[in-house]
């Protein structure tokens, strides 16, 4: 596949995604992300690395003539067979952990780095407006005792359901993510 | 809720926590791929199962199951630890954002872990002020180091056996470990299960030291295993691949397609693949043609508590 059949079969995909190319932009990242968070579920190491391999299959098909009428469930069946190939080549420790001997889930940083993390957390929080760094702080600033109702008061005092409040919230926390992982440089 | 969310969180529960069929699994995969919506849902659930994670109030049965279907990724090892991060950070606010209203006892908490910090600092620096020492008297490359926590990964020190510490993170963020054991209810507050250690044994490539004895990793009963840091003279292979082997030839454990953090390999052993003896972590980089080639053996002697 050449560079401009590639990017011809691209703007097709993007197209497809959505007639307003800004909004296609958003769908496809949004679709990366949706398959990168599956191969992370599925224990892949190399999750960006599949993602990638899954959508270039779904331009090389578009540039083969494939008539692909719902992009995103294409993808996903594309996705389900990358992930399959990928077990082939190789094995993980983690394959032969049952629910009985699963270690705990260690902290993968050093305390150098953690104290970096915090300083970044800090800085990204207070890049956050106003309104969305009180509402994660909320939400998160609570004990276990206290929690479900703390939140159940936070939902009912921004007049929304507690399923569409832990979605506002999870997705700041993303936005957060990705902040303090810029910032961290990693 | 209505109905229709209630059913996908709870599939999505069942989804995180690897307690789907591989059929249901590839389905619900399908949907969610395929529907912004059903992912943000599932996404929503995750950041719940996480948060319940790392508070330690998960049932047990839960906490392992979430162990053993989530850990498999570092990005999901890291959401785990950002969390953590961002529970630590939230808390810290409140304090501060209590202003003239903080406590005596608060006081006397924060003055007593500002203190904690500091000494911590000192202590660093003193390790690796005797780790600079040690690098320049020590008299090849392939002799071994041992390190006793996260903190100190940074220094390389005289000392070859290592006494296991729990984690800064772990202890840090008072992250609460799983248990068989029953553990006295008090009525006024959450019981507190012991905390888990996770033992760092720092390996150089080569192996034994100029007096002939073997890196020694102490692992508690506490410990859920060890996390092996292999440093590499030179990061030769994109990928590599670890075999922990015993002193009969068995491969005991075994890690595939890790990618090197600069010129260092890490790889987590479980404690049940662990007695006391001595092993050899056989390290292997993996060519562009995936083939395996032979880097360097790490020995090392297990004593288990």
């Amino acid at each position: 596949m050449n560079d401009v059949s590639a990017q011809t079969s691209f703007d097709t995909l993007l197209a497809l995604l959505d007639a307003d190319r800004e909004a296609a932009g958003a769908k496809y990242e949004e679709l990366r992300q949706r398959l990168t968070r599956f191969f992370d579920w599925r224990g892949c190491e190399t999750s960006d690395e599949l993602t990638d391999i899954c959508l270039e299959r779904v331009v090389r098909k578009i540039t083969d003539g494939e008539v692909i009428n719902n992009v995103s469930a294409y993808a996903a069946t594309i996705a389900q067979f990358v992930y399959k190939e990928s077990l082939r080549s190789k094995s993980r420790l983690t394959d032969s952990l049952d629910a009985e001997n699963a270690p705990e889930i260690a902290a993968t940083v050093t305390a150098v780095e953690e104290d970096e993390r915090m300083s970044c957390l800090e800085t990204c929080l207070n890049e956050f407006r106003i309104d969305d760094r009180k509402l994660i702080v909320s939400y998160y600033d609570t004990d276990e005792k206290t929690m479900i109702a703390s939140r159940k008061r936070l939902a009912d005092s921004l007049a929304v359901s507690m399923n569409t409040l832990r979605i506002k919230v999870c997705r700041l926390k993303t936005k957060l993510e990705k902040c303090t992982k810029d910032c961290c440089g990693e | 809720m209505n109905l229709n969310e209630e059913k996908i969180n709870a599939d999505a529960r069942r989804f995180l926590l690897g307690a789907m069929s591989d059929d249901e699994r590839a389905e619900f995969e399908l949907a969610f791929i395929g529907d912004e919506a059903m992912f943000d849902h599932v996404r929503a659930v995750e950041d719940d199962l996480v948060e319940q994670y790392v508070r330690g109030t998960m049932s047990s049965d839960d906490r392992r199951l979430f162990s053993a279907s989530y850990s498999g990724s570092a990005a999901n090892r890291e959401r785990v630890d950002l969390t953590r991060a961002m529970l630590k950070t939230v808390s810290g606010r409140k304090v501060s954002e209590r202003g003239n209203n903080i406590s005596i006892w608060e006081s006397i908490t924060a003055f007593l872990v500002g203190n904690k910090l500091a000494l911590g600092s000192a202590f660093a620096i003193l390790a690796v002020a005797a780790g600079g020492w040690f690098a320049l008297t020590r008299n090849t490359a392939n002799e071994v180091a041992a390190v006793e926590t996260p903190v100190v990964e940074t220094r390389t020190t005289p000392i070859v056996a290592a006494t296991p510490l729990p984690s800064p993170a772990i202890s840090n963020n008072e992250i609460v470990a799983e248990t068989n054991k029953p553990t006295p209810r008090n009525d006024n507050k959450p019981p507190e299960p012991p905390k888990v250690s996770t033992p760092v044994l720092a390996l150089f490539a080569g192996s034994v030291r100029a007096g002939g004895s073997m890196t020694q990793l102490d692992l508690p009963k506490s410990a859920s295993g060890a996390r092996l840091l292999l440093n590499l003279e030179s990061r030769d292979y994109e990928r590599y691949s670890a075999e922990v082997v015993d002193p009969d030839g068995r491969v005991v454990a075994r890690s595939s397609n890790i990618r090197a953090n600069g010129k260092r390999v890490e790889v987590f052993v479980p404690a049940s693949r662990l007695a006391t003896g001595e092993y050899i972590v056989r390290l292997s980089g993996l060519s562009k043609e995936n083939n395996k080639e032979s880097v360097a053996d790490f020995p090392f002697r297990a004593i288990k508590n």
